[in-house]
């Protein structure tokens, strides 16, 4: 905890010999993000941004990490040569139609051919995980990520992909009242739920929500929302 | 283990965890907010937005 002070925590890093990386999360923002109540948690993003696992770092699944490195960058854009400075303005812009364009500008000495890979299969694996979210039922993850890669992807052909797949959501008669659903799930997910009797009330509607939309994506998303919720004190 | 090296093991996050403070229920499945972290140390990373496109394990615990 940072209330014993930084000084207390770099000896004790030292002293265990850790060497990953570390910071400190002050004010707990992230914290309470996960809703972290007690140590030692971990929680896994991917590739993408999205966080894919989360609980005590002990129980990690090998396999969620395989999932979590598909489409990974081979190096951190702090091991780039400086020569790649453009590419990793685009990058953190999310521009990636000036970041690939920029990239082609690269020498073989600065890593320009592995670079270039490396950010189409970015780019691939984004619009991979959009049609897999689609296709699995996962209406409102297909929507937030195909809103973003419609303005991410301007002026590549990828996009069109994007484009197909957002057009099949709209023309989906099915998929408005389980995007609505979702939406609702996401709400509980978010909700501090402190008391009990609101807690009891997120299980009662996740549960409903199971039971209207049977064997969809979004019953399973509030059927495992609910059991974590019961599980709370 | 050529899975590990997209792997950023163990970002260790330090402070803000409150035992007793009720909480959202998960966050699997959601994207992760902007993220600012102070003093990032043994990485050549300055910001979090440096993990671009990066699997990233972050632990949080406390030195106690």
């Amino acid at each position: 905890m940072t209330s014993e002070g930084e000084g207390e925590t770099v000896k004790w890093v030292q002293s265990k010999g850790a060497k990953y990386a570390y910071g400190y999360d002050k004010g707990g923002k992230l914290s309470s993000f996960f809703g972290i109540s007690g140590i030692p948690a971990a929680v896994l993003i991917d590739a993408k941004g999205v966080v894919v696992w989360q609980g005590h770092p002990g129980s990690l699944p090998e396999t969620a990490i395989a999932k979590a490195c598909e489409g990974a960058l081979p190096k951190p854009l702090w091991e780039w040569s400086p020569a790649t400075k453009a590419v990793k303005a685009a990058l953190l812009k999310r521009q990636y139609k000036v970041a690939l364009d920029e990239a082609t500008k690269l020498a073989e000495a600065d890593g320009g051919p592995q670079i270039l890979a490396a950010i189409q299969q970015v780019i691939g694996g984004r619009v991979t995980g959009l049609e897999d979210a689609y296709s699995k039922g996962d209406y409102l993850g297909a929507e937030t990520a195909g809103a973003a890669l419609v303005k991410e992807l301007a002026g590549l052909p990828e996009k069109e992909k994007v484009d197909a797949v957002l057009a099949k959501l709209e023309a989906n008669k099915e998929a408005g009242p389980i995007l609505k659903a979702q939406k609702q799930v996401a709400k509980l997910r978010a909700a501090e739920l402190s008391k009990r009797k609101e807690r009891e009330a997120a299980v009662e509607d996740l549960l409903k929500i199971e039971k209207q939309f049977p064997g969809t994506y979004v019953a399973s998303e509030a059927a495992e929302l609910a059991k974590v919720i019961k599980a709370r004190k | 283990m050529r899975i590990f090296q997209k792997l950023l093991l163990g970002l260790a996050l330090f402070g803000g965890v409150v035992l007793s403070a009720p909480a959202r229920a998960q966050a699997v499945g959601s994207k992760l907010p902007p993220v600012e972290l102070e003093g990032l140390s043994q990485t050549g990373a300055k910001t979090y937005d440096d993990f671009l496109g990066r699997a990233v394990l972050l632990e949080f615990f406390a030195y106690w």
